[in-house]
């Protein structure tokens, strides 16, 4: 029954967030976000085994998201008001950049991610995200905020991996990869909203692999993530962690490649830059979690030896980060 | 192409041999296919037997692709002799096979493009290779080493290759040359950083001890054999790009190198490991090729290509011995691997001569690229004979100790090895990376542009 809830509050969030997409009053894509952020509070708080922590991780949620909201409104009130463009737009922008969690507006979401289970961090990490981002063109005639948006972006994709190596526990390390990829996304929607589908797109599916993952081999901490990953798992993980080092030829390093071809041609120095500072961190701190995540002390059962599912998985992990890089080459 | 296709069908069958045969066939398959490369020597200029839309091979590419087919080889037989590998050979085999795949294809593309990620793909199976059958815990900041160095030495690499796709439409590097007079050294330096990174060039070499002493035996042979020389391979490319007129930016990587080859000589007079000491010997004699490559002339090219097949084979042979040795002590240091070489005094034998040969004694093709590398230096600022000097001094200093060390005769309370015999099937992998030598004695003249 609880997971019957959680489903339904959960498609309830995703029709509103698509609704939103079709607003063309800043109003009702306010009132479309908040109304799918409502509906993700039960989904973010249903646990199988209810503990004190669930509260802590959605109560922080909701008063960021709630505060981001207020901002959104203010700014739209402010706006019909007294018709002060510049503060409105202000006001807006900075709503919406709390919502997203971006530099340095990212404050809450470690705090929050440690206490969601890994269902809620895969929503609100990738999912969410994702629509929110889609608001950000609307500010680009703006220059104060669409200046404000670039530098928090590029904030966001050179701190958040330097954070993901001090991250002691598996939900921060996937929090500020979270922040990270917002930063990419953000920078993706000054080049077109057809580029943050395709990233957008790729990085939920990705990020769905990696949480289920971790999900089921119940990881906590990352100095444990050789023990508690699944056996089974590991060559997918493996896969996934070379992916988002931004190895070639494989998925992440061509999504950030067409980034950075598009920045070149517009001739984006501080995003070119920003995007071969964070691959190359990046690099590092998944060079490190791929060590962590394959040294374990006991011999575990090794690739093909889960039950049928556990190996389609698997396998389609290890096909969608080995070869989708390839085909998202060919088709842009 | 054909010979990718040779690859993978061989590779195909092979896969259903039973286990203990699969090592054998593996290395009969790499045999094969290196005679198969053989096919692409076709003398000067491109050969016409490989040009297709996607590939496009000259001396300098089918040295290259000959090369890494042979130490691939000579990994999987040395590998298979050690006893640390034993038990997981089937991942060492399909790890080798794909780097080795992936080295062929790099040396084959014809786009900056496809080279950059075939460049960057084939540290994955090493890293793969050094992070699986490394010994110690520091295998894993090695790896974060060697892949920082490689991948953010080539970010440079990687926005001149996409500028060349935005603006020109396309990063084909063949039968065209970009105009050179308003380019600055930022840009010559991001062409080069990379591969010189990769080489190692000094003072870009700091990941390489560290890779080769984390590395497995077989690790070490395709790391020294052939990965570093992807580097040269590059460098020649971006050179053919720009008609080989770089002038003042060469003459500053030059003076690095041959500041670096003393250097290089002079780590390796203080080195008590082994491997660390081959590691530091290696950079010296990249910096010859180095010299030789940016020297702009075709007797600087003929002797880096030169020292650069030869190193292949001289430095691979070398981790073979001293991987054989250190597995007799179970160490890597010098003075305790000479219970190893009093045990099993062939040893003795057979290092003197592989080093000679890293020395560069005749007939050892390296005296030949010495001689024409020290020629194009010497021909820009004579005085520069002083430093070049000091190289040959210490290393034959350093070559002599190493000697001295292994083969000493004092006596010692107790001995400890684990194993006093030496068998043919263990010096086979040696016995392989002799003949080639000789080949490149009497042929190196090849590499003449005619």
């Amino acid at each position: 029954m609880q997971m019957l809830s959680m489903i339904v509050f959960l498609v309830m969030s995703l029709m509103a967030s698509i609704a939103m997409l079709f607003m063309s009053s800043i109003f009702w894509v306010w009132v479309m976000t908040d109304v799918g952020t409502l509906f993700l509070i039960p989904f973010l708080s249903a646990e199988t085994r209810p503990k004190k922590s669930w509260f802590t991780g959605v109560a922080t949620y909701f008063v960021i998201q709630f505060f981001g909201s207020v901002m959104i409104l203010g700014g739209i009130i402010l706006d019909w008001a007294i018709e002060a463009a510049d503060w409105s737009s202000a006001m807006m922008c900075f709503g919406f950049a709390l919502k997203l969690g971006m530099v340095p507006l990212h404050f809450w979401v470690s705090r929050s991610f440690v206490y969601f289970h890994y269902g809620g961090i895969f929503i609100v990490g990738a999912g969410q995200k994702v629509f929110v981002v889609a608001c950000v063109p609307l500010f680009s005639d703006v220059p104060l905020c669409a200046y404000a948006y670039y530098f928090m972006a590029v904030g966001s994709m050179v701190y958040g991996p330097i954070a993901m190596f001090n991250a002691i526990a598996v939900k921060s390390f996937l929090a500020y990869s979270s922040v990270t990829h917002t930063g990419f996304l953000v920078i993706g929607s000054f080049f077109g909203l057809h580029i943050v589908y395709a990233y957008s797109f790729i990085y939920c599916v990705s990020m769905a692999f990696l949480v289920f993952m971790l999900w089921s081999g119940d990881c906590k901490f990352m100095k444990n993530l050789g023990s508690e990953l699944p056996g089974y798992y590991k060559t997918g993980f493996v896969c996934i962690a070379m992916s988002f080092s931004g190895f070639p030829p494989f998925l992440d390093f061509c999504t950030k490649f067409v980034i950075l071809q598009l920045s070149m041609e517009q001739d984006s120095t501080i995003t070119m830059v920003a995007i071969l500072t964070s691959s190359l961190i990046n690099l590092i701190v998944w060079v490190w979690v791929l060590f962590i995540a394959t040294s374990s002390e006991v011999k575990e059962p090794g690739f093909l030896s889960g039950t049928t599912g556990q190996n389609v998985l698997n396998m389609s992990c290890i096909i969608w980060n080995l070869f989708m890089g390839a085909g998202f080459s060919m088709l842009y | 192409m054909g010979l990718l296709i040779l690859m993978a069908l061989n590779c195909f069958c092979v896969m259903f041999l039973n286990k203990k045969d699969q090592t054998v066939a593996v290395v009969n398959c790499f045999g094969v296919w290196s005679a198969f490369s053989l096919m692409y020597w076709g003398g000067s200029g491109v050969s016409r037997e490989s040009l297709s839309e996607l590939f496009c091979v000259d001396i300098y590419s089918s040295s290259m692709i000959s090369l890494s087919l042979w130490i691939c080889g000579i990994s999987i037989l040395v590998s298979s002799c050690m006893t640390n590998l034993r038990g997981v050979f089937n991942s060492y085999l399909i790890l080798v096979t794909l780097l080795c795949f992936l080295l062929v294809q790099c040396f084959m593309v014809n786009t900056l493009a496809m080279f950059y990620v075939l460049f960057e793909s084939t540290l994955i199976p090493l890293a793969s290779i050094i992070g699986i059958w490394g010994g110690q815990i520091e295998r894993v900041p090695s790896i974060q080493y060697m892949a920082a160095y490689t991948v953010g030495g080539s970010f440079p690499l990687l926005l001149i290759f996409t500028t060349m796709e935005v603006h020109a439409g396309s990063s084909f590097m063949w039968f065209i040359s970009m105009k050179t007079t308003s380019l600055n050294w930022l840009f010559w330096g991001g062409c080069f950083l990379g591969f010189l990174i990769k080489l190692p060039a000094f003072p870009f070499h700091a990941w390489l001890p560290k890779a080769h002493v984390q590395a497995p035996v077989g690790g070490s042979v395709i790391l020294a054999g052939i990965l570093l020389k992807l580097g040269g391979y590059g460098i020649t490319r971006m050179m053919m790009l720009f008609s080989y007129t770089l002038e003042s930016f060469g003459i500053l990587v030059m003076s690095f190198s041959i500041v670096g080859s003393v250097y290089g000589a002079f780590m390796c007079l203080r080195q008590s490991d082994i491997k660390k000491l081959i590691a530091y010997s290696s950079v010296s004699h990249m910096a010859f090729s180095i010299m030789g490559l940016f020297s702009c002339t075709e007797v600087g090219m003929v002797g880096a290509y030169i020292m650069l097949v030869s190193h292949g084979f001289i430095s691979p042979g070398l981790f073979v011995l001293s991987g054989i040795n250190s597995e007799m002590v179970h160490s890597r240091k010098i003075k305790v691997m000479s219970d190893g070489v009093r045990a099993a005094p062939s040893l003795g034998f057979f290092w003197l001569v592989m080093i000679m040969a890293n020395l560069g004694v005749p007939p050892c093709p390296v005296i030949i690229s010495e001689v024409l590398s020290v020629v194009c230096v010497i021909a820009l600022y004579p005085w520069v004979f002083v430093l070049l000097l000091m190289y040959f001094i210490l290393s034959g200093a350093y070559s002599f100790s190493l000697y001295c060390q292994l083969t000493r005769t004092k006596k010692k309370i107790k001995m400890k090895v684990f194993f006093n015999e030496v068998t043919l099937k263990d010096m086979s992998a040696l016995y392989f990376l002799f003949y080639p030598l000789a080949e490149v004695l009497f042929k190196w003249d090849l590499w003449a542009m005619m």
